[in-house]
Order: C-alpha cells, then sequence, then structure tokens
C-alpha cells in the first residue's frame, strides 16, 4: 500500500468510527440529559437535547419507591444464583464433553445441548408458565426463575467451558497423573487455573444475560419477585410515562454490569486468548 | 527396577473414521537397568507405545508386565514410571522450579531437600539461570529440558523419554545425549527412550527397537540393526545416506550365483551363505541392498566391482558422497574427499560380498 493509501483507509475508519460513535453514543446521551429533565420537559414535541432546569433529584425520586431498591436487589439474586448454577453444571458438563464423551456421540451431544439456545424462546413462554405453576414454590419466585434461566445460561457456560477445556492440553493432566494426582486433584490443581480466565468471561455473559432478561420475568414473575426490568413500566403518573425516572433509574441499572465488566476485564481478555501457552 | 514386557500388545482407537490400529502385535521385553529406543517414522505408534506402557492409554490386546507383575489394570502412579512428554507438558502457571520440583512435592518431599534436588538436575541440565520464570517465556529447547528434568528427577521404576531432543540445537544436543548416557550409567535405571532420529537412538541405546506401520519391525543392537536387517524397511532406514537397493535377477553361470540388475551392466556376488540360502529360497528375483559406505572406488581385497559413471560429486568436508549412474539405475557411495572420481569419468566400484545384503522381493526380508 502507498503512503496515500494508508492515509485514505485511516481516513475511512476513522469516519466509520464516527458514525458508529453517534449511534451508540447518543442514545445513552438522551438518556443522561432525559434522566436529568423535569416532567414538564420530556414530553415536548420539539425535545430539548440540554434540560433547560437540571433535576437531579430524579435520582433521589425513583428510591422514593421502595419497590425500586427490591427489584435490583431480587435481579442481583437472581442472576447471581443463576450464574453460580450455570457455572458449575456448565463447567463439569463442558469438562466431560471435552475429555471423556468423545466420537460421534460426543460431537452429537454437545451440538444438541448447544442447540437449546437456538430455540425462540417465546415458543416455551406459555408452557413455562404452567410447568412452573404446578411446582411447590410456583411462578412468582426466586426459584422458578434461577431455574428458567438455566434453560439458556446453562448450553452457553457447557458449550464455551468445552471449548476452553479442549484448549487445555491433556498432557498437564497425565503429566499430574504420573506425578500421583487422582483424577480429581489433576482437574482443580492443573487444569481448573488453566480455564479460569475463560469462566470469569462465561460467568459475565451468564450474569447480564440473568441479569436484563424481561420476557420470562415479566410473564413468571411480578408480586413477591421482582427484577428491575419488569419495575421499569411501573414508572406511570395516571396515563403518562415518566421518562425522566424511567430513564434515570434504566442508568442506574446498567452500573452493577458495567463495573463488573471493568473489574473483571482483564480475565475476559485472556478468557478470549486462551491456550496460547503450548509447545 | 524393572524389567518390562510388552506381549502381543495391541492399540485400536475408535475414530469418526473407523478404527485406527495404532500399534499392532508388539512384542518387545525390555531387561532391568536397559536402555532401550524406540526408532521409527512419524505415526508409526511410538507413542501410543510408551502410552499404554505408562498407563495413560488403554491397551486394547495383549499383556504389558513390570518384572512379572501385569499391570494393565493399574493407574500411572501404580505403575510408577516418569515420563518426559513429546508436547512437554509444563504446568503454565507455575515457575520452572515449582515445574521440576512437582513430582517431589506431591510425594511429601520437604522444602529443603526439593530445593536441593531442582538445582541439582537444573545444574544437569544446564537451566539453572531460568528457574524463576514461567515456561511461556522460555525457548522450545529449554522447556524440552525442563520436562526432560521433570522426568529425571524422580526415582521410578522406569523412566520414558518421548522426543525429549526433538528441539535442541545439534550441539546442545550432543551435549545432553552424553549426560543422558551417564544419567543412565550412574541410575541404572530401564529407560525407554522414543526417537524419529536414528542418530539419538544409535548413540544411547543398548538395544534399538524399529517400527513402522504399527508393527516391530527389529528389535536388536546397533551391531545387528547395521549389519543384519531383518528387512528392507531397517536396511533403508539405518544408516545415513540411505542403503543403495536394485531389483535384480538370480541368475547362474557355471554353478556361480550372481545378482543382475536387468537393462544395466551391473551384477553383484554374494557371500557363501547368502548363495545357500538364495539356492534354497528359489525364484527368479531378489532386492539387491548395498550401503553406501560399502562401496569404495580404492582397490580392495577380495573384492566384486561393477562400473559406473560419475554422475555428481557431492563434496562434504570430511567425505564426498559419489552419485553414479549405470543406464537409467543410479546409486550412492561414499568417498575420500581427495578420491579421484570427476564428474563424467567411469570407474570401478568394488564391495565385498559379505556386505551386498539380499531381501526377498514379495515379503521384503532378509534373505539369511
Ligand atoms: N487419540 C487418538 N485417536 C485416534 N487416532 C490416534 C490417536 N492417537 C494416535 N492416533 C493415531 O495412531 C497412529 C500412531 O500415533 P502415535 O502418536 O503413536 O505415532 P508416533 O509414532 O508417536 O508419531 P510421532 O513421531 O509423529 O510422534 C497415528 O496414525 C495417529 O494418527
Ligand atoms: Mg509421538
Amino acid at each position: 500500500m502507498t503512503a496515500a493509501n494508508v492515509k485514505l483507509v485511516k481516513t475511512l475508519v476513522l469516519a466509520f468510527l464516527a458514525i458508529w460513535l453517534v449511534f451508540t453514543g447518543f442514545p445513552l446521551f438522551f438518556m443522561i440529559v432525559t434522566s436529568l429533565k423535569p416532567v414538564e420537559e420530556i414530553n415536548r414535541m420539539v425535545p430539548t437535547f440540554w434540560p433547560e432546569t437540571m433535576r437531579p433529584q430524579n435520582y433521589a425520586g425513583i428510591f422514593a419507591d421502595p419497590g425500586s431498591l427490591k427489584s435490583l436487589v431480587d435481579s442481583l439474586i437472581v442472576s447471581s444464583a443463576n450464574t453460580v448454577l450455570s457455572l458449575f453444571l456448565g463447567t463439569l458438563a463442558g469438562y466431560a464433553l471435552a475429555r471423556w464423551v468423545r466420537g460421534v456421540v460426543g460431537e452429537n451431544l454437545a451440538f444438541f445441548i448447544l442447540s437449546n439456545r437456538m430455540f425462540p424462546p417465546v415458543a416455551i413462554l406459555i408452557p413455562m408458565f404452567f410447568l412452573f405453576d404446578a411446582t411447590p414454590w410456583g411462578t412468582d419466585s426466586y426459584v422458578s426463575l434461577i431455574v428458567l434461566y438455566l434453560v439458556f445460561n446453562m448450553p452457553l457456560a457447557t458449550w464455551l467451558m468445552m471449548v476452553f477445556f479442549r484448549d487445555a492440553p491433556r498432557e498437564l493432566e497425565e503429566a499430574a497423573y504420573l506425578d500421583g494426582y487422582s483424577p480429581f486433584r489433576a482437574f482443580f490443581k492443573v487444569t481448573l487455573p488453566l480455564v479460569f480466565p475463560g469462566m470469569i468471561s462465561v460467568a459475565m455473559l451468564c450474569w447480564i444475560f440473568a441479569w436484563n432478561e424481561y420476557l420470562f420475568a415479566n410473564l413468571l414473575t411480578g408480586t413477591t419477585v421482582k427484577t428491575f426490568p419488569v419495575h421499569i413500566p411501573t414508572f406511570t403518573l395516571g396515563s403518562q410515562t415518566l421518562w425522566n425516572l424511567v430513564m434515570a433509574f434504566s442508568l442506574v441499572a446498567m452500573l452493577p454490569p458495567v463495573i463488573l465488566f471493568i473489574v473483571l476485564r482483564r480475565y475476559m481478555v485472556r478468557g478470549l486468548s486462551l491456550g496460547v501457552v503450548k509447545g | 527396577m524393572a524389567r518390562v514386557t510388552l506381549d502381543t500388545v495391541n492399540k485400536i482407537y475408535p475414530s469418526r473414521h473407523g478404527p485406527v490400529h495404532a500399534v499392532q502385535d508388539l512384542d518387545i521385553t525390555i531387561e532391568d537397568g536397559e536402555f532401550v529406543a524406540v526408532l521409527g517414522p512419524s505415526g508409526c505408534g511410538k507413542t501410543s507405545t510408551l502410552r499404554m506402557i505408562v498407563g495413560l492409554e488403554t491397551i486394547t490386546g495383549g499383556t504389558i508386565r513390570f518384572d512379572d507383575r501385569p499391570v494393565n489394570e493399574l493407574t500411572p502412579e501404580q505403575r510408577n514410571v516418569a515420563m518426559a512428554f513429546e508436547t512437554y507438558a509444563l504446568y503454565p502457571n507455575f515457575t520452572i522450579a515449582e515445574n521440576l520440583g512437582f513430582p517431589l512435592e506431591v510425594r511429601g518431599v520437604d522444602r529443603k531437600a526439593r530445593e536441593a534436588e531442582v538445582l541439582r538436575v537444573a545444574r544437569l541440565l544446564r537451566i539453572e539461570d531460568i528457574l524463576g520464570h514461567k515456561p511461556a517465556h522460555l525457548s522450545g529447547g529449554q522447556q524440552q529440558r525442563v520436562s526432560l528434568g521433570r522426568a529425571l528427577i524422580r526415582d521410578p521404576a522406569v523412566f520414558i523419554l518421548d522426543e525429549v531432543m526433538s528441539h535442541l540445537d545439534a550441539h546442545l544436543k550432543l551435549q545432553m545425549l552424553f549426560e543422558l548416557k551417564r544419567i543412565h550409567q550412574s541410575m541404572g535405571k530401564t529407560m525407554v527412550y522414543v526417537t524419529h532420529d536414528q542418530m539419538e537412538a544409535l548413540a544411547l541405546a543398548d538395544r534399538v527397537a524399529v517400527m513402522s506401520n504399527a508393527r516391530l519391525q527389529q528389535f536388536g543392537t546397533r551391531d545387528e540393526l547395521y549389519h543384519a536387517p531383518a528387512n528392507r524397511f531397517v536396511a533403508d532406514f539405518i544408516g545415513e545416506p540411505p542403503t543403495n537397493f536394485f531389483d535384480a535377477e538370480v541368475t547362474e553361470t557355471a554353478g556361480e550365483i550372481a545378482l543382475a540388475v536387468p537393462g544395466t551392466d551391473l551384477a553383484f556376488t554374494t557371500s557363501p551363505a547368502r548363495v545357500a540360502a538364495l539356492r534354497n529360497r528359489g525364484g527368479k528375483r531378489a532386492i539387491v541392498g548395498i550401503r553406501p559406505q560399502n562401496l569404495f572406488i580404492t582397490p580392495l581385497d577380495d573384492a566384486g566391482s561393477v562400473t559406473a559413471t560419475v554422475a555428481l560429486n557431492e563434496y562434504l568436508g570430511e567425505q564426498s558422497i559419489l552419485t553414479f549412474d549405470d543406464k537409467g539405475v543410479s546409486f550412492r557411495a561414499l568417498a575420500p574427499p581427495d578420491a579421484d572420481a570427476k564428474t563424467g569419468a567411469t570407474v570401478a566400484v568394488r564391495y565385498r560380498p559379505a556386505d551386498v545384503m539380499v531381501f526377498d522381493t514379495d515379503t521384503e526380508a532378509l534373505v539369511a
């Protein structure tokens, strides 16, 4: 490539990034602006792009409703418990699929498990309601959501962990066997540390799915348990949606995943480049 | 301490494309304290054989015994074997010192003794300066030595070493070969050393097992492999440059048996023992094999000779490799660098009849 070409490509890439930034950045910007507006300002025909009067009190206002904080706590309980379960089951199943269930059966079984993810969830929405209604804990409970989200998160966790385990050289475990480790000890001491960054990435993906899920949560729960996506539409006054409060609350609900991502970013990058330490 | 016996051992891997017969009817007895090399081209089943000996792979058929005890059902730990892996298998989140000390730590050796041992082995393998590093930062050759060290630090019944020098440069390899030989002599342990490099195998081992296509071709000392190769494959595989082979016709004139290469003027005579065997066998055709080292262009006592034209004279420092051509059939000989053999010259090539090996055309097995 000539120097001029390099410059052209650079310019095009920058232009693309600028457009992309507008597309992703503007909604966020407008969310923040809206969350700071008073009620009178949110339903104007010509929207304002900067609040005429600042109302940061909106952020305190959303928590005037005790349901707001509870919904965040409910979401935290459901998504964390589901993540722990998904990761535990997915890690064991992924290891088994990577190491022990081999050949034609293994490949097909692994694909079958993943194919659960390709099923349109809406199709099982109503059956799921009746299914959980028949259980002792009913539909409106932590257990129902935690178990239900396994349907989506466990296949993903299993598949990804299987890939990570396949990349972790088998010889390391074998060397540990020769040196006197039991299969259990070799798994925990030698193999698990290798896939640990991968586990963190999988945990993030599972957690974020469960944190943001709306469809099933809305149908199954709502009284005893109410996750934050179900709580968001309740910021209304008569027939009017209080967009300023909706936006403020949404921004608050965005914080946990964002913080989690920043803290664990280091591991996520490594999780995706696992398996480079080879002969 | 153990004698290792493989009794018609077989390994069949199931796979997507049907079963793979990786090891077929292998019979080997490795004496206690013996240094045995398993030599063969890539994919011939060497690693599979080792993995069955150490217990990492199930044995599809046959029995493996340590002394007189069958070990088929024992775990690797119960068999008490140490192995260095072809892929090194170093623990990536441990330092080199921790990697080396790991087998001792598992066995509950205390810290002081462990550190002393690690240092001893590190010195032996010339890796004492990298003990604090992580494996990912080492070169292939360094990783390979650490992997060898992790096997050598133990005191097992049998040492199993899989291609442990393939990534070392020539100079270091020679040093390591020497060290390994010395280690073997001082410890007197049974060692099985896998390689596809005949130089390593012949330099180190008391006996060499040559494998090809999942089968044992020959198990013997250096001399046996060199002078009485069991078949054409072994004759071809052992020795550098490789043996010359000719498809020959067995002719008899006035009671004398000769092996003539059709379409050329080349004809060889062989030792009386082989002549007798050829007579016994009957048949019109045979394969003649003669090593380049055993062909001379200088005068030689009681020798046969053929005439051929020098097609190429490659000067390799201490020796020249001459390539001859006779009506489309070419063969090679080693000659001293000052040999008078210009390209295009026609010279007499001499040989001792005892060095002319004869193989069956169909089975490729040595005739006598
Ligand atoms: N787990 C396995 N599943 C299926 N086939 C296998 C497996 N392991 C080895 N094989 C096949 O068995 C044959 C022998 O393999 P093996 O690794 O023993 O050869 P090798 O002599 O050690 O070769 P190299 O010198 O390349 O290490 C090969 O054809 C290989 O493809
Ligand atoms: Mg191998």
